[in-house]
């Protein structure tokens, strides 16, 4: 198990629903970074 | 074989070729977390709360200044500075009165789909319940918080807590 932590902001339009495009975006990019970070600690 | 080397072994096996490829290999579980609506709350303005060290210190984009969360490790702290730590987040958290009902229609499973539907993983992605147990692929638990500072005027950032798991 490898626990990462991130913080990030939401952008845009964070307060539409049913979508909330800006925080599901936040969401979504964490997820990547997260696991660009991950993928990085294996390698060094 | 541990987690921790079977995450080494599927990351080597792939000889860190490009990440695309890497993950194009791999299969995602998302789980879900135990609670079925999204977590918001407030933040706290360290500079207001007269805090010292110890805190989670927030700093980014649509931020102004810094701001303190209080996090589960934050209750370590003595009673007393507990007892003020708990008025400053009900304090901080009234910022959202006005979103409530707004915000109350957002469920992690809606939150969490859609920004899986959009991740560069071309292996299978799928949502699994709280109760699952990690199978083949990576198994990711992830605790997101939303966190809204007291000017309105400013987004909320999103505080995420993810474990990754391969087995």
């Amino acid at each position: 198990m490898r626990p990462v932590n991130i913080v990030k902001a939401a952008e845009g339009n964070w307060d539409e629903p049913p979508k909330f495009p800006g925080m599901t975006n936040a969401y979504f990019q964490t997820l990547e970074l997260a696991r660009d970070r991950l993928l990085k600690a294996f390698e060094d | 074989m541990t987690p921790y080397r079977s995450i080494r072994r599927v990351v080597a096996g792939a000889a860190i070729a490009a990440l695309s490829q890497v993950a194009t290999a791999d299969d995602w579980s998302l789980r879900l977390p135990k609670e079925d609506k999204v977590i918001y709350r407030g933040l706290i303005n360290p500079d207001r709360a007269g805090l010292g060290t110890g805190f989670n210190m927030m700093y980014g984009p649509g931020l102004v200044g810094a701001f303190v969360v209080l996090a589960g490790h934050a209750l370590v702290v003595d009673e007393q500075k507990s007892r003020q730590l708990r008025k400053l987040q009900e304090d901080a958290d009234k910022v959202l009165l006005p979103y409530q009902e707004m915000l109350s229609t957002f469920s992690y499973p809606d939150l969490m789909r859609k920004a899986l539907d959009g991740t560069l993983t071309a292996g299978g992605k799928k949502l699994v319940d709280f109760s699952a147990k990690p199978g083949a692929g990576w198994f990711i638990e992830s605790s997101p918080v939303f966190a809204m500072p007291a000017a309105r005027r400013l987004a909320p950032c999103l505080e995420l807590s993810l474990a990754w798991l391969a087995e």
